[in-house]
């Protein structure tokens, strides 16, 4: 009976485990999951000189890139 | 019997006061589900070791004996986060949910800053988004509010009461998040 039970238990944990493994592939080959790892990294070289990351959204903060600005421009454009 | 308490005193160690990062926090930097709000407890004690020392032990003991979020949903909820943050317009709502867990998390992008608001020399908050994060496991909800700001904020737009700029409570895809309490 003890046998069993402890099959039952390591059989749940195991099949608990493949869907969340499952579940993490699944973020793991998203383009947003590419995306958050190559914008944590990524610097860009400005009108202005300076560098910065390459948030789209520097370019509301900076007057002189105001009209470079989209909406997911960013995140369209990243293959 | 010393030995199961050697291990548990190793362990407890070697998860948060040797390296200032809990398991949960290291796991999360290794998949990058790094949303702010899901990963809140083990952030904010690590936030709090920049600003204030005391408060540090207190958040460190409050997160160790919470349960987290497992890491499938930090997963979910940071891939809502950079949709919402990067595409979706003010207003915009995006969700998931885990049924096998029983949990679920929202996100609401409440407005864009794209006037200075009268504030500093090199911006201010412009390019900065507010956004609403709500995370429900079972049926407890618990709601978040982040400032998202596409530079670090420096003198003079957001600092303690002692004039020094307060860091962001996390920097990741791009974005520097800063806690909305820091602003009451």
């Amino acid at each position: 009976m003890k046998k069993r039970i402890l099959i039952s238990i390591i059989f749940f944990l195991v099949f608990n485990n493949l869907k969340a493994e499952n579940n993490l592939e699944n973020w793991l080959s998203s383009k947003e999951y590419r995306f958050a790892v190559y914008m944590s990294k990524c610097k860009i070289e400005q009108l202005d000189g300076q560098f910065r990351n390459c948030n789209i959204f520097n370019n509301l903060r900076y007057k002189i890139l105001e009209h470079n600005f989209k909406l997911g421009k960013n995140f369209k454009e990243f293959e | 019997m010393r030995v199961i308490f050697s291990l548990i005193l190793f362990f407890f160690l070697n998860s948060c006061l040797f390296t200032g990062e809990t398991n949960s926090l290291r796991e999360s930097y290794k998949y990058a589900c790094l949303a702010p709000s899901i990963n809140y407890r083990s952030l904010d004690a690590k936030h709090s070791a920049k600003i204030h020392l005391v408060a540090w032990a207190k958040k460190y003991a409050v997160q160790a004996v919470s349960s987290e979020f497992k890491i499938e949903d930090r997963c979910s909820h940071t891939k809502i986060l950079i949709n919402a943050l990067y595409t979706q317009n003010d207003g915009s709502i995006l969700s998931w949910v885990n049924e096998r867990n029983k949990t679920s998390g929202k996100i609401k992008i409440l407005r864009t800053i794209y006037g200075t608001g009268g504030i500093s020399i090199s911006g201010g908050f412009r390019g900065c988004r507010e956004y609403t994060s709500r995370l429900i496991k079972n049926g407890e909800v618990s709601d978040y509010k982040f400032l998202a700001c596409p530079s670090e904020l420096g003198w003079g737009v957001f600092d303690d009461s002692n004039g020094f700029p307060i860091p962001a409570h996390l920097v990741f895809a791009g974005w520097y998040f800063y806690d909305y309490r820091f602003f009451k």
